[in-house]
């Protein structure tokens, strides 16, 4: 017989003879050195580990095992990033001089604007749920390698997006990693919205460019973002490209078109093949710089007519032709 | 230090975050149950005793790559069970097991429970190594029946199925010495 057919009888309890029999064995203590041991081994075990492993010979002439080495630095250094961050060891009176140059370092790699937190905060931050996420989480422990993230770390508002699945996914992304050295990404972050939008591809390859830092200065453009039309049009090279031209740049980074972006029907029209081809054409940004024209696009009766079948099946019309065109 | 109502994540993360001695909660924690597991599977007090050291001590070396989304209980025992298949397979099949500490905490005068974990043990010792963990792992464990499918890293259903026919084939084993007691 299958054992996969014998599945049944078993989650109606197990009340037969063997099962008691089982029931009424006891345990057996564990050897009562066994804590001692193991934690003597662990501590020992970095030595261990360093006669164990390949050593690798070094240009210097120092031999070192490689693995180890990795590993003592990894940790050492996420150690030390964690504890400057959390603005340990406590600075003490009279000592300033003995050790100014040690601080000028320092203050290059992590901001003035350190938080420093007190012993209980340090505690409460360590037994945190959110560190505990973070320092298990390979990709996490990596990014802590990069500057822009070391100095992201000493702002409160990064440290409480952490708890954030999709943040900390992000965080594999060279190009976020990257982004959060902009404050105004970082100030982003503290959207839920942003966060939120940060597990799609395109929303983070948005964020690395100039032109959307520049707009995640507008609460209106962070919802634009987190708007996934708005995502997609913005995915378009062709509107990239539009950004990239100080005229239309402005018009598109606006206030009112981030208004307007995070309006669904806009967006959708927006994306439109035919109306990105005619915005490419020259003078076209101009046109659409004008205040009147992107106040028409973004009035509540711009949109309803947006919205009206008539208008859906005229864009339509205008995309076959342009593929035609580009066919 | 540690206190004992700190869980296993919070005790892995300050493990990660460097603090070592975070590592005894988790091993003060899981002695029992783990070296309990490892002495059923393997029948030897020695070999339980080295394999269960093992399994903490590879457990905090890989430490990072512990997933902080499954139970720190289940990825722990698995460990343990994988250095006990490896005892077990560099094990000499004539090599004798003693089974002397079938009576350890077992009244002097309480020859029948002796004898009965003497044969519980002999009996365990007869089955194939698939059937002898899981049916430790469901009786000589708190671990539910997710946990025991992610530790040997099978489905909850064969967990079950195969739990099922362990119990027919030891109660076989066990037959004779029910009928003499």
């Amino acid at each position: 017989m299958n054992e996969r057919e014998r599945d049944e009888p078993l989650s109606f309890g197990e009340p037969d003879e063997v099962a008691r029999m089982l029931g009424e064995v006891q345990d057996v203590d564990p050897p009562a050195d066994l804590v001692g041991t193991v934690m003597a081994r662990i501590s020992s075990g970095a030595a261990a580990r360093a006669r164990r492993v390949e050593p690798v010979q070094f240009s210097g002439g120092k031999v070192m095992a490689k693995k180890v080495l990795w590993s003592v630095m990894g940790a050492a250094a996420a150690v030390l990033i964690v504890l400057k961050i959390a603005g340990y060891p406590p600075k003490s009176e009279g000592t300033e001089g003995t050790i100014g140059a040690a601080q000028r370092y320092q203050a290059q790699q992590i901001s003035d604007a350190d938080v420093k937190l007190t012993d209980a905060e340090l505690q409460a931050f360590l037994q945190s749920d959110a560190f505990r996420k973070l320092i298990a989480d390979k990709a996490v422990r990596e990014a802590l390698a990069n500057k822009d993230v070391q100095k992201a770390l000493s702002d409160p508002a990064i440290r409480a997006a952490l708890a954030s699945d999709d943040v900390r996914k992000a965080l594999s992304d060279e190009q976020v990693r990257h982004a959060l050295a902009d404050e105004r990404v970082r100030r982003a972050l503290a959207d839920e919205q942003i966060r939120k939008a940060l597990a799609n591809d395109e929303a983070r390859k948005l964020i690395s460019g100039d032109a959307v830092k520049k707009a995640l200065s507008s609460e209106d453009a962070r919802k634009a973002i987190a708007n996934e039309q708005a995502r997609f049009l913005l995915a378009n090279d062709q509107v990239r490209f539009l950004l990239a031209n100080d005229a239309s740049h402005r018009v598109l980074t606006s206030d009112v078109m981030a208004q307007a972006l995070a309006a669904r029907s806009f967006a959708d029209m927006l994306a439109s093949p035919a109306l990105i081809g005619m915005l490419s054409a020259p003078g076209a940004a101009d046109m659409l710089a004008s205040p009147a024209l992107i106040g028409m696009l973004s009035a509540p009766g711009f949109a309803q007519a947006l919205a009206a079948p008539g208008f859906s099946a005229a864009m339509a019309a205008a995309d076959a032709a342009a593929g035609a065109r580009t066919n | 230090m540690y206190t004992p109502n700190e869980s296993d994540e919070t005790l892995v993360g300050r493990c990660l975050a460097g603090d070592q001695a975070a590592f005894e909660g988790i091993v003060v924690r899981y002695q029992r149950g783990l070296f309990n597991v490892a002495l059923r599977l393997l029948g030897s007090y020695e070999d339980a005793r080295d394999c269960t050291q093992t399994a903490f001590v590879k457990a905090y070396e890989h430490l990072d790559t512990f997933d902080a989304s499954q139970r720190f209980v289940s990825w722990i025992y698995r460990i343990l069970r994988n250095e006990c298949l490896n005892a077990l397979r560099a094990r000499r099949p004539s090599e004798p097991v003693s089974l002397e500490w079938a009576a350890a905490g077992i009244p002097s005068d309480s020859l029948m429970a002796f004898e009965r974990n003497r044969a519980v043990q002999s009996a365990l010792l007869g089955l194939t190594a698939d059937y002898r963990e899981v049916i430790v792992l469901r009786h000589f464990t708190e671990l539910s029946y997710d946990d025991i499918a992610v530790t040997l890293g099978i489905p909850v259903k064969t967990v079950k199925s195969r739990l099922y026919s362990a119990r027919q084939r030891l109660g076989e084993v066990l037959a004779e010495w029910r009928v003499e007691r």
